[in-house]
């Protein structure tokens, strides 16, 4: 830590008893860092002007800053790379950098601490289940595999790049309220045969029944039975006996119309799959409580914090026993939980919706080479692309791998036709099998894999941009600004002279001020990777491919070999990212400020158990914000409807 | 509007429910003011929008004026184009936070909002112009509007005044159903519309509905559960509240409805409706259930395209819904066969070599890859103008009674937002004078148009997004010589 660091750290400190951060004079930001930011700064970012949309001047104190934070560390990082201010504008003497860069960086780090106004589980509010969620839920709740969203062209959530359960975007239109009642038509029509026609499900239907009847002594027993079970799966939690009975009068009324009884069942069934206890997971408040204080969510929301995160389901029937004892919360019965659910097959969820959406896997379907410049990445070639990031992801749950993994491994999944593409010979048949892999392989993570290489290409070259981009965003978790509206694609050059070769067509692109910002961070970390074609094949350095480059930072390298050490050494950001993209992912909502110290606990905890994917889901579940919630009254809860 | 003085449990429960629903009441007003007050064929309003943006100089004329000879885009519109109102200048300028390039383009583009951006993930704009159009031209039909396209990033085109986001379905198959599940689609006589409405809303017992009991039930459950959140969860599940009772008071509109149909079938419209196979037989059922060949094959994509235009002329010509948007296109598809010069078929990275504002900016060889693209649209889009165009309304055709935008979410494939395209299309119940490019000042905010669209459905309004805020705001708001 610097020496200029530790005053503003003490006035920092000094602050921390009161319930904010700042003082009624604004803390240490306001009397130290900002007339050094209204000197250099306010001109292009205050109130008047607002260059890329950065606006500095209405931050008054450490907590507008702190919330604030992401921004900041831009600020932060801008200011280190003498990116700002701009080389026309008053310089900052190093006297004055080490102040502000000192001051910055102490006010961030007021966010690792303990203070009372980062005790905050942030809003738990109601939740519709994503489309995923649902599907997984009917399965389990019914034991149907049938992809009845699909079906009814129930509409993908939309929530842009972020993932498909964050509660805020999961909206209930009146169309898709049409959608879960066409359905819950289209579930129940495959649910439980009536006696009449030659449904293949007819045998299964009839064990089911009698397994259920057994004990019955008449048939509305048994109906009593199967409704109080699928209600307290279907809820996730025990079935109130006016809930029973209210299903009762639906089944009553078939019965009474001479229905046979599957279909009396099925009347009664359909009201549960459009119930809003269905639909959206409920964690009630608490009348006790007020707006600001924080409790512990009850076992039985538990189980479904966990079950869904972990699954994309409801609760099974282990975790709700468990859970109506309320013995889930004790740690080694979590635990227990937590290592059961990770080797149950249902894990996969974790996946599907987590892992490989992180990694932006959706994007190979649309991948575009084309087999008119790449005659081997044909369908086929995809499959087993997209299949290598599945399954190291998989394995990486399994068998319980470092997520260091992603970044660099010995060993992979291929197939023949993708180990020959990858130049990796004694790989034979179509399955897909794991690698071990040699240096000269020149493979290992995510980075070296095609179906990322080839889904961040153009349709007859490599993007250099775009990977940059990839490495950035997915590897990082800190994604460039979007480029301004009318940026071109190689439109603005002001072509001085023909440029000699793609790296200085893009580099007379990229000479524009407005451009130059985010493609000197894109476009090495692009080059770097040149050493991989368009659809992931190996290339040596040559007179044609120059895959040097150099980082803001000053870092160079050449190759992708040296580039990845490059990333290495960055190992502690990329474990960061992994932790921010998992809790943000768990806890349905986009992480916040009072976030940050969850996040560093949770890496501490992965980097002194060798970086397990167990110990970043155990991690998880224990962090602050998936334990803890409060009442959904407080105003940022309202704002985020 | 629904009367504010009635209350929620009157409005949907009880043995006088039906009364209250909105259709319901429209029907009788109309009633009560005869027959000619509902002789004329209402007017429709369609919004056939496509991706990428349009290739300027080949979309309008250098100079306002009588369109003597289409520009190349446009040329399969040539046997109608005396129906083309070709508008110029507009532009749509909103702010956007933080949005992609797409995203930005496509949150503005019906809303014409002030600021677009996403707050927890979820998109944010103000009211778009078919959602108020739907708002009240929306209340005499089935289905207050109809919103279909590919699924996609680039289709957040539809927003409520509630800030939700109106999905877009991209099954053909599942809008048939949606238009005329539980009745048999048939063509209103609009000179018989009064009588029949007349005889149809007849006060008549309740029909018990399964469905409607499950709605009362659920209602329930959620009243019940509201009580126990808090106030955050309550506004959640107000939505919930409010989608189920649409659910609900779309059971009463199909039973209406179906009455109302018998009787048309008595003495039908003059057209006859042309019902693809592919919409209701067995074979065809899952046949789009994966959109991604569309993606790949020109073919399949303009099959689709053409049954989705369909969709639209039935809405219409069976008064199922007045207010239609049709998002076609997609920047991820492919090409081959309809673009013919270079090598690169992928539509976006083509959108961004060749469509940007300036033509001098772009590679001459991606520029007309597409223009090619764009033509391609429209002849599509013409095929279903020539549909709407045979349809006989006694005296008047169905063009004659519609408004068309045909329009694009972009104004050129860098992202831009200058020159939105604006071809309107129809002869809007003798409310527009086709034949013409009029050139509007340059920025002219695109919310202009929408009050003019907006105004001609009957939702009178002097405002709408950004008219009033806009860089460009002309003309009070207004486009002058429309007509």
């Amino acid at each position: 830590m610097s020496k200029s660091l530790l005053p503003i750290l003490l006035i920092a400190n000094a602050l921390l008893s009161q319930r904010g951060f700042a003082d009624d004079g604004g803390g240490a930001f306001a009397k130290e860092l900002r007339p050094l930011l209204e000197e250099h700064c306010f001109k292009c970012h205050g109130e008047k002007k607002q260059k890329g949309g950065v606006e500095l001047a209405s931050f008054a104190n450490e907590d507008a800053v702190l919330k604030k934070y992401k921004l900041w560390r831009g600020v932060l990082e801008q200011v280190e790379l003498k990116d700002m201010p701009p080389d026309d504008e008053t310089p900052l003497n190093d006297a004055e950098r080490t102040k502000l860069l000192g001051g910055i960086r102490g006010t961030l780090a007021l966010l690792e601490t303990d203070h009372p106004s980062l005790r905050d589980p942030g809003p738990g509010d109601l939740r519709r289940l994503s489309r995923a969620e649902y599907n997984n839920s009917i399965r389990d709740l019914l034991g149907i595999e049938f992809d009845a969203a699909k079906e009814v062209g129930m509409p993908e959530d939309n929530t842009g790049d972020g993932y498909a359960n964050l509660a805020s975007a999961l909206i209930i239109p009146p169309v898709v309220m049409e959608k879960y009642f066409d359905a819950a038509d289209a579930i129940l029509a495959r649910l439980y045969s009536d006696p009449d026609t030659k449904s293949p499900n007819k045998k299964r239907d009839e064990a089911a029944f009698k397994t259920l009847f057994e004990k019955a002594t008449t048939d509305r027993e048994g109906a009593r039975a199967l409704l109080s079970r699928l209600i307290r799966v279907a809820f996730r939690r025990p079935a109130e006996t006016a809930e029973i009975e209210r299903a009762l009068e639906f089944f009553d009324g078939a019965i009474a119309r001479n229905d046979p009884f599957p279909s009396a069942i099925r009347r009664a069934i359909k009201p549960l799959l459009v119930s809003p206890n269905f639909l959206y997971r409920v964690e009630e408040n608490r009348a006790t409580e007020n707006s600001r204080s924080v409790y512990r969510v009850s076992d039985v929301e538990l189980a479904s914090r966990l079950s869904y995160f972990l699954w994309s389901s409801a609760p099974d029937e282990g975790l709700l026993a468990l859970a109506e004892k309320n013995e889930l919360s004790k740690p080694e019965n979590l635990d227990a939980q937590i290592k059961r659910m990770l080797a149950d097959p249902k894990a996969k969820a974790l996946t599907e919706n987590f892992t490989t959406k992180w990694l932006q896997l959706d994007k190979l379907e649309t991948a575009r080479p084309s087999t008119e410049f790449f005659p081997s990445f044909n369908n086929d070639m995809k499959k087993a692309m997209r299949a290598e990031v599945v399954t190291f992801c998989e394995k990486l749950r399994e068998e319980d791998h470092s997520i260091l993994d992603l970044l660099n491994a010995d060993y992979t999944y291929a197939n023949e036709a993708l180990a020959k593409e990858y130049g990796i010979a004694g790989v034979t048949g179509k399955e897909l099998q794991r690698v071990a892999l040699k240096p000269e392989n020149h493979r290992g993570g995510i980075l070296g894999m095609g179906g990322i290489l080839a889904e961040t290409s153009h349709t007859n070259r490599t993007s250099p941009t775009k990977r940059g981009k990839y490495v950035l965003e997915v590897i990082f978790g800190t994604p460039p600004a979007p480029p301004p509206a009318n940026a071109g694609m190689f439109k603005d050059e002001k072509k001085t002279k023909e440029p000699k070769d793609f790296r200085e067509k893009l580099a007379q692109h990229a000479s524009d001020a407005t451009c130059a910002g985010c493609h000197r961070k894109l476009d090495p970390l692009g080059f770097g990777l040149d050493n991989y074609d368009a659809i992931g094949a190996w290339r040596e350095t040559s007179a044609d491919l120059d895959t040097s480059g150099v980082l803001p930072s000053g870092v160079k390298f050449s190759g992708a070999v040296e580039l990845k050490k490059v990333l290495w050494s960055k190992r502690d950001e990329f474990e960061r990212n992994v932790v921010e993209q998992m809790l943000t992912y768990a806890l349905g909502r986009q992480l916040d400020y009072y976030d940050v110290r969850s996040v560093s606990k949770i890496k501490a905890g992965l980097d002194r158990d060798g970086h397990k994917f167990s110990t970043l889901v155990r991690g998880i579940v224990n962090s602050y914000g998936f334990l803890n919630r409060r009442n959904s009254d407080s105003a940022d809860s309202v704002a985020a409807n | 509007m629904h009367s504010p003085t009635l209350s929620r449990r009157n409005f949907l429960r009880g043995a006088g429910a039906l009364l209250t629903l909105p259709f319901m009441e429209s029907l009788t007003r109309v009633s009560a003011f005869g027959a000619s007050a509902v002789a004329k064929p209402p007017l429709r309003m369609g919004i056939f929008t496509v991706t990428g943006g349009t290739v300027l100089e080949s979309w309008k004329l250098p100079t306002g004026g009588p369109l003597t000879k289409l520009p190349s885009i446009l040329r399969a519109l040539d046997f109608c184009k005396d129906d083309l109102l070709l508008l110029t200048g507009l532009a749509n300028d909103g702010h956007c936070d933080n949005l992609n390039g797409h995203e930005s383009c496509a949150f503005t583009h019906l809303s014409a909002t002030e600021k677009a951006m996403r707050v927890g993930g979820k998109p944010v704009a103000s009211i778009s112009v078919d959602q108020a159009v739907a708002e009240v031209a929306g209340r005499e039909t089935l289905l207050p509007s109809l919103e279909f396209g590919l699924t996609g990033g680039e289709n957040v085109y539809s927003f409520k005044r509630d800030g939700s986001t109106v999905p877009y379905e991209s099954d053909p198959r599942l809008v048939f159903d949606r238009m005329f599940r539980g009745r048999t689609p048939g063509v209103p006589n609009w000179s018989h519309r009064a009588e029949n409405l007349a005889a149809a809303t007849k006060p008549g017992a309740k029909s018990e509905s399964y469905d409607r009991s499950v709605c009362d039930l659920v209602l329930d459950d959620a009243k019940s559960l509201q009580r126990k959140l808090g106030r955050g969860d309550q506004q959640k599940l107000d939505q919930y509240l409010t989608a189920v009772r649409a659910v609900e008071q779309k059971l009463g509109f199909i039973e209406s409805r179906h009455r109302l149909d018998l009787l048309e079938a008595q003495n039908p419209g003059p057209s006859k409706l042309q019902i693809d196979a592919r919409f209701t037989d067995e074979k065809s059922k899952y046949l789009w259930k994966n959109t991604e060949a569309v993606r790949h094959d020109p073919e399949r994509h303009g099959d689709y395209i053409s049954l989705m235009a369909d969709l639209m002329v039935l809405a219409f010509q069976t008064d199922t819904t007045r207010v239609c948007t049709f998002a076609a296109g997609s920047d991820e598809a492919m090409f081959p066969g309809v673009v013919t010069v270079g090598y690169e078929r992928h539509c976006h990275t083509l959108e961004h070599q060749g469509n940007s504002f300036t033509p001098s900016d772009a590679d001459p060889i991606s520029r007309e890859a597409c223009r090619q693209i764009h033509a391609w649209y429209t002849s599509l889009f013409a095929e279903m103008v020539r549909k709407m165009k045979a349809i006989d309304e006694g005296g008047s055709t169905l063009l004659d009674n519609s408004m068309l935008l045909f329009t694009s979410y972009m104004a050129d494939g860098g992202h831009g937002r200058e020159e939105c395209p604006a071809l309107l299309v129809g002869n809007a119940g003798g409310t527009l004078k086709g034949g013409r490019q009029i050139d509007f000042q340059k920025k002219t905010p695109v919310a202009n148009l929408y009050i003019e669209m907006l105004n001609r459905m009957g939702a009178k309004t002097d405002r709408f997004g950004n008219s009033e805020t806009a860089k460009g705001a002309a003309y009070g708001g207004r486009l002058p010589d429309l007509v």
